[in-house]
């Protein structure tokens, strides 16, 4: 459970909006190992902002879901991603709990319940500090391009249990901006997350997390 | 002639004593001790007290790694010997597992028919497109194609409102929220009362312990109070044993300074407690260690025959010893067969533990008394000279009875002292509290028991109440579960109860279940239309559709009994056809009750009290029953009313006492009390027969004293001893007897103080 909310929120944070890439930048055979640590050193932050459109497209409706909204990360309390389209709600993540604010309804889920959602808890606070150790223990990890230009990280899940929920997740990024997020589920629905008006670090107030983590 | 017969039983006995103690087979199993009489509370206690909620262990880790110490004392005993089960939360594979059973019901089974209106629908499929977008959208998906409307989705809240709250399960492995408890369940093969078992599945938990030093490990569940119920039984039998055997021993030296006497005494009481132990194996199949605990004191009982007969051979040494047991005799078969009557009302109790206990008296006295007949005389010493001590007893209850009897009471002061009597026992039955609230095995200031409460108070609240729904199938069951269930909720809109587990929910019955397919079939068209104006694509919902067309496959108990949920519902299905439903937050029993009367609603301890109310009523009934019929067996015996109430006079004197001495001390009286009682009218008895039948002389009449006085002693070593036990059950029947033998021996001398000069030759 909850996978989705991990991706699109934590993801999210992770991009920062920039030109569009090539088309043919996910395609041919990723570096991997060291080969990707400088892309991931370009994504250490200790907080950001950032503006976010979604779209999903799922087989079983009609027409794609659209949202938008803000997106908070710090590196201490976690990810919030404040939804302000089509309706409020208020996701938070820490590196415990998953809490969902949804008019008056207030859902918790602990994250370390099963093996699964650890490993998606661990990704994104892995992704944003820079570290590869961790993320490579749940995911096989590719580098698309390079950290001078357009780049892309793939995360492909190695467990069966993972690959029944999610197929892949790129981001894409250029130079030290991640602009783009891509999540390919299992039954073939995907998520397009853009981010732009990225805030990084110091930009980002003390007054703007303790409102987005109220 | 007579001595080689009895060389011959005794060795005979021996043998087959040798050869049967490895199979003798030992419990402390307390439901022995719950009524087993077939009444409908008694049914619901030993089904509470035998369910699955009572046989599962847990164990709580602490220390520095409790997740870790969890999974790694699963993976361990995963491997140990008689385990049955070992488990903490739910894995990955658990969910996966329930997950793909309800994934194989029909999609309808859980969703109830109200929800198939046009309006219904949309709700609920607004809600998916809501769901769909937001952070469980992941595992929506993949339920949804065959279960748009999320039936199975109110199954799974309904599953997870069950829960404990305040546990967090990690990956797993239950803890507490911050983390610094892990749980682990288990259950033996082997019954939890298995002390033997229990003690071994302990050596293998002490191991592991010590393999594991960072872990801290403490446990609850009715296995601990098994083991501790047994150390402390046979502590008890063993300082009971060697304390009363050498008060005895001390006494008898004093008494009858003879060594061989001392000896040939103990032949009765080791050849009865033998048999008896025999017979009861042979007849139950095993021995509580309470009744090994009773046996013990027996012993003292079983003596008091030889001690009479002692009394009256070394106080007349010129007399043969087998015209001494020809005269007293009579007495001694008398008073064993009273002593049975009494075990016989006590076996009526209703109390499988009590019954047992009544048999391996009845056994013990039956062959003591034939050991003390046919054997003892035949070993007497031809040439015996008194020890002056007994000579000096003698003399001095001679000289007692001399004084009690020089004064003649009037008919007024005689009919003064029976006032007062009686009044002062029409007091003390007025203010008799009973109390059925008993805890007869459990010393509950013990260290395991503060353990087990210590550890279940970090698993939450227990459930305050069940509502116990029985049915002739598990159909039936099925049916009564949801009528009940109905109730239940309208009972708790009406806030008569705070919560309850919907059962009904998790199965439904089977009509129910074809009723929704029906509906479901009849309300497609609906949906489809209902999933277009929400932005659904019909056609990507093929499995659901596919489940309409197929016949439903219908949930069954039997489906749930052997599916990944049975370790969540094994609890509320604790035996065929009964479910047990688990209530919170009662505000009355009564309103409730009378609001839900397709179930049983039953409090636990209420129950166990009530079914104990039941025994205790039985028991006095049948004690009463006892004592009319050793009425009429005196009366077939003496032929005197007058003398029937001599002889019953002490025992009914002793009795009045002691409640008396019981309320004083402010005891409410248990159903041990009241058996405890049925053995002091059967000693009394015993002393009132002995009174009877041999005070043809005046010095008769002391060495009967003589011998009373000393069969009370050696009665209250035994007894007394067991009422200092830890066990409340032993420490009542300790405490009961050991006054009521005082009373009964008080008794007769007040006996024959009235009765003055016509104390002898009556």
């Amino acid at each position: 459970m909850i996978v989705r909310a991990i991706l699109a929120v934590a993801l999210c944070a992770s991009v920062a909006a920039a030109d569009a890439p090539p088309a043919n930048l996910v395609t041919g055979t990723p570096k991997t190992g060291t080969a990707v640590d400088p892309t991931f050193a370009h994504l250490k932050l200790d907080r950001m902002r950032a503006k976010f459109t979604e779209q999903k497209h799922i087989a079983l409706l009609a027409k794609p879901l659209r949202s938008a909204g803000t997106i908070y990360f710090d590196h201490v309390q976690g990810i919030a991603r404040i939804q302000t389209s089509p309706k409020a709600q208020q996701v938070t993540v820490t590196k415990t709990t998953l809490k969902i604010k949804s008019g008056t309804r207030v859902e918790e889920v602990p994250l370390d319940k099963s093996k699964d959602l650890r490993a998606f808890a661990l990704v994104f606070p892995s992704l944003l500090s820079g570290d590869r150790a961790a993320l490579a223990s749940s995911f096989e990890i590719g580098l698309y391009g390079a950290d001078t230009g357009w780049w892309a990280l793939s995360f492909t899940p190695k467990s069966e249990s993972l690959k029944k929920l999610v197929t892949s997740v790129v981001v894409i990024g250029q130079k030290a901006d991640p602009v783009m997020l891509k999540i390919t589920e299992a039954s073939g629905d995907v998520t397009e997350t853009e981010l732009t008006e990225v805030a990084r670090d110091k930009a980002v107030t003390d007054a703007d997390i303790a409102q987005a983590f109220r | 002639m007579r001595r080689a017969a009895s060389v011959v039983v005794l060795a005979l006995t021996a043998i087959v004593f040798a050869l049967a103690l490895p199979h003798l087979r030992f419990t402390t199993q307390i439901t022995e001790f719950l009524p087993d009489t077939g009444d409908r509370t008694a049914r619901l206690a030993a089904l509470l007290a035998d369910s699955e909620l009572s046989k599962v262990m847990i164990v709580e880790l602490a220390g520095a790694h409790p997740s870790a110490s969890a999974r790694a004392l699963i993976a361990d005993l995963k491997t140990a010997p008689d385990i049955a089960m070992v488990r903490s939360g739910f894995t990955d594979d658990d969910l996966d597992a329930m997950r793909k059973f309800i994934d194989a019901l029909a999609p309808t089974t859980f969703l109830p028919e109200s929800e198939y209106t046009p309006a219904r629908m949309r709700a609920r499929l607004a809600s998916l497109r809501d769901h769909l977008a937001g952070p469980e959208g992941v595992l929506m998906r993949q339920t949804a194609p065959r279960d748009p409307l999320g039936g199975i989705w109110d199954v799974l809240d309904a599953l997870r409102s069950t829960r404990a709250g305040g546990l967090v399960d990690t990956d797993g492995v239950l803890t507490t929220e911050d983390g610094l408890h892990a749980f682990v369940f288990l259950e033996t093969k082997s019954s939890p009362f298995d002390s033997n078992a229990q003690r071994a599945f302990r050596g293998v938990l002490d191991r592991w312990r010590e393999a594991h030093p960072d872990a801290v490990v403490r446990t609850a569940g009715a296995a601990q109070y098994a083991i501790a119920s047994e150390d402390q039984i046979k502590g008890d039998v063993n300082r009971i044993g060697i304390i009363s055997t050498i008060g005895i021993l001390a006494i008898f030296l004093v008494l009858f300074g003879s060594v061989r006497m001392i000896l040939i005494s103990f032949v009765p009481m080791t050849f009865g407690s033998a048999m008896a132990v025999l017979g009861t194996q042979a007849i139950f199949g095993q021995i509580h260690g309470i009744t090994i605990a009773f046996g013990t004191s027996l012993l003292g009982v079983g003596l008091d025959y030889v001690e009479h007969y002692y009394a009256h051979f070394v106080l007349t040494p010129e007399v043969p010893a087998q015209t001494t047991m020809r005269h007293v005799g009579p007495s001694l078969a008398l008073g064993a067969v009273t002593t049975i009557i009494g075990f016989i009302g006590l076996g009526a109790s209703g109390l499988g533990g009590l019954r047992q206990m009544a048999v391996f008296a009845v056994i013990a006295i039956v062959a003591s008394m034939a050991a003390t007949y046919f054997m003892v005389p035949a070993w007497m010493p031809a040439r015996y000279k008194p020890p002056r001590t007994l000579g000096l007893v003698n003399r001095g209850v001679l000289v007692l009875l001399r004084g009690l009897t020089r004064h003649h009471w009037g008919r007024i002061a005689r009919a003064a002292i029976v006032v007062i009597t009686a009044g002062s026992i029409a007091l003390a039955v007025r203010n008799i509290a009973f109390s059925d609230n008993v805890n007869m095995l459990v010393d509950d200031s013990g260290p395991h028991v503060v353990e087990d409460r210590a550890v279940r108070a970090l698993l939450g609240p227990d459930a305050d109440a069940f509502a116990v729904v029985t049915a002739s199938s598990d159909d039936a069951l099925a049916t009564a579960i949801a009528s009940a269930c109905g109730e239940l909720e309208r009972a708790r809109t009406g806030q008569l109860v705070g919560s309850f587990v919907p059962l009904a929910s998790l199965l439904p019955d089977r009509a129910t279940q074809l009723r929704r397919h029906d509906v479901a079939v009849a309300a497609a068209p609906a949906l489809r239309e209902a999933l277009a104006a929400e932005d659904f694509v019909a056609d990507q919902f093929a499995p659901y559709w596919s489940a309409l067309a197929a016949p439903p496959k219908v949930l069954t108990l039997a489906d749930l009994r052997a599916s990944p949920l049975a370790p969540v519902a094994g609890a509320w299905f604790p035996a065929p056809q009964v479910a047990l439903i688990p209530l919170t937050g009662i505000r009355a029993l009564a309103p409730l009750q009378a609001a839900v009367p397709s179930a049983t609603i039953v409090i636990p301890s209420q129950t166990i009290v009530e079914a104990f109310h039941g025994v205790r009523v039985r028991t006095v009934v049948a004690s009463l029953l006892g004592l009319v019929a050793i009425f009429a067996l005196l009366f077939a015996r003496y032929r005197s009313a007058k003398k029937v109430m001599i002889a019953l006079a002490p025992a009914l004197l002793a009795c009045a006492a002691t409640v008396g001495a019981l309320v004083a001390m402010g005891t409410g009286l248990t159903i041990l009390h009241v058996m405890s009682l049925l053995l002091v009218v059967s000693l009394g008895v015993d002393f009132g027969i002995f009174f009877v039948d041999t005070t043809d002389s005046l010095e008769e009449a002391a060495r009967t004293m003589v011998s009373i006085f000393t069969a009370s002693i050696t009665t209250i070593l035994s007894f007394g001893l067991l009422g200092l036990s830890h066990s409340p059950g032993l420490a009542a029947l300790g405490i009961t007897v050991t006054l009521g033998v005082t009373f009964s021996l008080l008794a007769c001398l007040l006996l024959a103080a009235l009765a003055g000069s016509k104390l002898v030759g009556r």
